[in-house]
């Protein structure tokens, strides 16, 4: 027993910092850091919630009956926040919830339980998503209890309320984790080891997407209100704080945790237990007949949009990747679900009104040209391309990039041309497709086609402005983390976007209705793409980089010959041997 | 003669003349040299055996050879140019076979020799002709649709050489080749060196099968510890050297250690 103890403590040290899928964000050596800036993050999410809320409820002159009806709208936001984190959380530890082919071949191999691992990988998801849901409500959780305690309870009331509270929050975060675990435990047993390798990625990605959608779609609590998990334990909240007004909520949300919890714990469990079985027998990926269709029509169209053999090599290797590789594909996704959060932001605003465009503009309809949809779409768009730019800089299979150092026969020029064909095909051409039929069927095909016009000229201009000095070919080249500096540049470029593409918005609205105006726009809009795609062309004999240049904080000073000892290498210490009690015996 | 004879300076080739040549080529790493003075001439029609221990800078000479690393001294020539004064166009006649089978392993077999077949500038038709044969001659064809992920080391090696022999080089650089291949396809690979160094092509391959070096190299240049000890014919060898197979010749000059030994010792630190 004593045996077994220490080997779950070990197994689940590893795993508690493997379970999030951090070699999408950072390198190895990167992930505690990344952990505690994550954990820092979501902290400080808790910290501006705590101070706009809560001054609020020790500044109101309401009764306390009516700022406790108010309160509704902010605890539902809580709650549903805190949904949607442990729904992201549950979604990046997705790949790292059942085991895999490494951890198989060496775990397998080991005087191992199987029971002990999958104990280790369970408690190891439980902590992890314990600190995420104790750091996005570490502020609000001790701050609000105070506030929304009853007057003259004392501090058996804030008890209860704080109570109240953090049971309400594990219950919704346990809630989402177990469901989207279910989900993967039940499409691994029914849908067999090999079909849900290939669906596995989808599943997580219509996962993540949903998550977001539901978050930034949902309507405003109100009483009536009965189907959205968030407002369930809202009543739960409710019923532990002392309230009866919601006891119906309450008990749907613990019907939920009832049928859920186990149901994700059996499935789960017999997934794993299978799972383990077949990830040693069968090959990791998925032979790719059944694709063929669908990768002979990409070799069609390439062979169409791309005449150059070489800007066709890239435009095809690279819809490769991103079709094929699931890191690329989700740090991709990831950049494309900030872009359709902020623009669905502003499709709330659609649906529900009392937005800031309203007030700068008018009541938007859906059916006419109107600023929510016209944002959203150019924000797709940017993070789109800054996406495929941040992805196309992390490689696949490094050591496999020798063949284009060898083949490289060709001017750089084509190279770089062919990574802005392949960013433009597969990125921007999609969602401007997608718009273009969204728009001509709500709106009038005039005004319709006058936007994605103008879509598809910042797009352009977009990916000439963010392929300058990107001198590899996408996918092959090494990474420097940190040397992109995310952290900073994200924030300052996220900041600056907002502001011009909300200034820029407005002179499109304006312009949509004015020929002369729209025509300038464009004209302008065309100018800046050629003024930078001649600023990329004039790179055509910059050189094709296979090696980030690491910083030349420690640089070699390469004596060989010239150095105190002639260029010997420095005389060591022999290794450590096995000591006493082991001789050479003497060989006859 | 003796160990000069052995290490004898590269005769200078006429300009132009088909030949690869290392001219007192030498790789550091931090000082340390991994390939120290390396000179020696491979021609066309002939097989150029390269071996050595591991570690003794085969592969480096190798990598080299293709421009995947730069000579901290030395010059590397083919044709009689330095390979560096024109690099696009000696990286259109060489073809590389390395020792690692490090491929793109989401892509299938027929999807990574496109891939390089266009990154030649190979025409599309004359490419895909070319590939489908190659794959039918070397049992690929069932699996052209497979990730390569999925692939055996043997399958892997037989990309490598197909994507090697794509573009139809001048100067085929062959390291481990044999790694992982069966027998049939180690028997095709071996008549194939010949056929190549017989079609006048210049052939430089590294091995550690002594047997298979033996039966298909006219040269073999050995290499210890970064050094050449041996450039010469087999024949020459065996006559200088008085022993009759490659084998022994390259236990004398290479090997240091009392291999039975070594042996020894190993299990008893297993039984320990």
């Amino acid at each position: 027993m004593p045996q077994e103890r220490r080997q779950f403590r070990l197994l689940y040290r590893d795993f508690l910092f493997r379970i999030l899928d951090l070699e999408l964000l950072a390198s190895r050596g990167e992930a505690q850091r990344l952990l505690a800036q994550f954990t820092a993050l979501l902290a400080a999410f808790s910290l501006t919630f705590a101070i706009y809320f809560v001054p609020r409820y020790g500044l109101s002159t309401l009764p306390f009956a009516e700022i406790g009806r108010l309160g509704w709208v902010d605890q539902d936001l809580l709650i549903a926040t805190t949904m949607a984190i442990a729904g992201l959380f549950t979604v990046l530890a997705w790949n790292n919830v059942l085991p895999d082919r490494r951890d198989c071949l060496v775990l397998g191999l080991l005087p191992l339980r199987t029971r002990t691992v999958f104990l280790a990988k369970v408690a190891a998801l439980a902590t992890a998503l314990g600190v995420a849901v104790t750091a996005l409500n570490v502020f609000t959780g001790l701050a609000y209890p105070f506030a929304i305690a009853a007057p003259g309870s004392g501090s058996v009331g804030v008890l209860r309320a704080f109570g109240a509270y953090w049971v309400a929050m594990f219950a919704a975060g346990v809630l989402v984790c177990c469901a989207l675990l279910a989900v993967q435990g039940i499409a691994a047993i029914l849908l067999g080891y090999r079909l849900f390798l290939k669906l596995s990625s989808a599943l997580q990605l219509a996962a993540f997407f949903a998550i977001l959608g539901i978050y930034f779609l949902k309507p405003p609590f109100s009483a009536g209100m009965t189907w959205l998990p968030s407002f369930w334990f809202l009543g739960l909240f409710q019923k532990l704080n002392g309230s009866g007004e919601f006891d119906a909520l309450a008990a749907t949300a613990l019907r939920a945790l009832a049928i859920v919890c186990p149901l994700a714990m059996a499935a789960f469990s017999l997934a794993y237990h299978n799972y383990n079985r077949r990830v040693v027998e069968q090959a990791e990926i998925a032979p790719g007949d059944h694709s063929r269709p669908a990768m002979r029509g990409l070799a069609y169209l390439a062979a169409k949009l791309a005449p150059g053999s070489v800007e066709r090599a890239i435009l095809l290797f690279t819809a490769r990747t991103i079709a094929r590789s699931r890191h690329h594909r989700l740090l991709l996704a990831a950049y494309g679900g900030i872009g359709l959060a902020v623009a669905l932001a502003y499709a709330r605003d659609l649906l529900y009104g009392s937005s800031s465009f309203e007030r700068r503009w008018y009541n938007p309809h859906w059916n006419e040209p109107n600023p929510p949809l016209l944002v959203g779409s150019l924000v797709l768009v940017f993070f789109a391309v800054i996406g495929a730019r941040a992805v196309f800089s992390q490689p696949i299979a490094l050591r496999a990039n020798w063949i284009f150092r060898i083949t490289a026969v060709h001017s750089s020029a084509d190279y770089f041309a062919g990574a802005r064909q392949a960013l433009f095909t597969l990125v921007v051409a999609p969602i401007l497709l997608v718009c273009a039929a969204l728009f001509l069927a709500i709106w009038p095909v005039d005004p319709a086609l006058r936007h994605v016009a103008l879509l598809a000229a910042a797009g352009i201009l977009m990916v000439q402005l963010s392929l300058h000095g990107f001198r590899k070919i996408p996918f092959a080249c090494s990474y420097l983390p940190g040397k992109a500096n995310l952290h900073v540049k994200l924030g300052l470029f996220g900041i600056g976007f907002l502001f011009i593409t909300s200034q820029a918005i407005e002179l499109e609205f304006q312009a949509l209705g004015n020929a002369t105006t729209y025509a300038v726009l464009l004209a302008v809009l065309l100018a800046l793409a050629a003024w930078a795609h001649r600023r990329n062309a004039f790179a055509h004999d910059a050189e094709l980089l296979f090696d980030e240049v690491a910083p030349s904080d420690i640089e070699t000073l390469d004596l060989g010959g010239r150095g105190p000892r002639g260029g010997q290498p420095l005389p060591l210490p022999p290794p450590e041997i096995p000591r006493a009690p082991f001789r050479w015996r003497e060989t006859p | 003669m003796g160990e000069e004879r052995l290490r004898q300076a590269p005769p200078r080739g006429p300009q132009g003349a088909l030949m690869l040549e290392l001219r007192a080529v030498t790789k550091r790493y931090a000082g340390i040299p991994a390939v120290h003075n390396v000179s020696f001439v491979a021609r066309a029609g002939e097989v150029t055996g390269y071996l050595g221990l591991n570690g003794s800078g085969k592969s480096t000479t190798l990598k080299m050879i293709t421009g995947l690393i730069e000579p901290s001294d030395g010059e590397i020539l083919f044709r009689g140019q330095p390979v560096d004064r024109d690099p696009i166009a000696y990286r259109r006649i060489f073809g590389y076979v390395p020792e690692e089978p490090h491929l793109y392993p989401h892509l299938t077999g027929a999807e990574y020799l496109e891939m390089v077949g266009h990154l030649r500038g190979l025409p599309a038709v004359q490419l895909q002709g070319k590939i489908d044969g190659f794959l039918r001659l070397l049992s690929l064809y069932p699996d052209r649709y497979v990730p390569i992920s999925s692939y055996s080391k043997g399958m892997r090696q037989k990309v490598l050489l197909i994507a090697a022999l794509l573009h139809n080089p001048q100067l085929v650089l062959l390291d481990e080749p044999f790694s992982g291949l069966d027998v049939n396809s180690a028997l095709v690979l071996r008549d194939l060196i010949r056929e190549l160094a017989a079609r006048g092509k210049v052939v430089l391959f590294s091995s550690h099968d002594l047997e298979i070096v033996e039966r298909v190299c006219s040269r073999v240049v050995i290499l210890h510890k970064g050094r050449i000890v041996a450039n010469d014919s087999i024949e020459q060898l065996r006559a200088l050297m008085s022993l009759p197979t490659l084998e022994e010749i390259f236990s004398q000059l290479a090997i240091e250690q009392d291999t039975p030994a070594i042996t020894r010792q190993l299990v008893q630190l297993m039984e320990w």
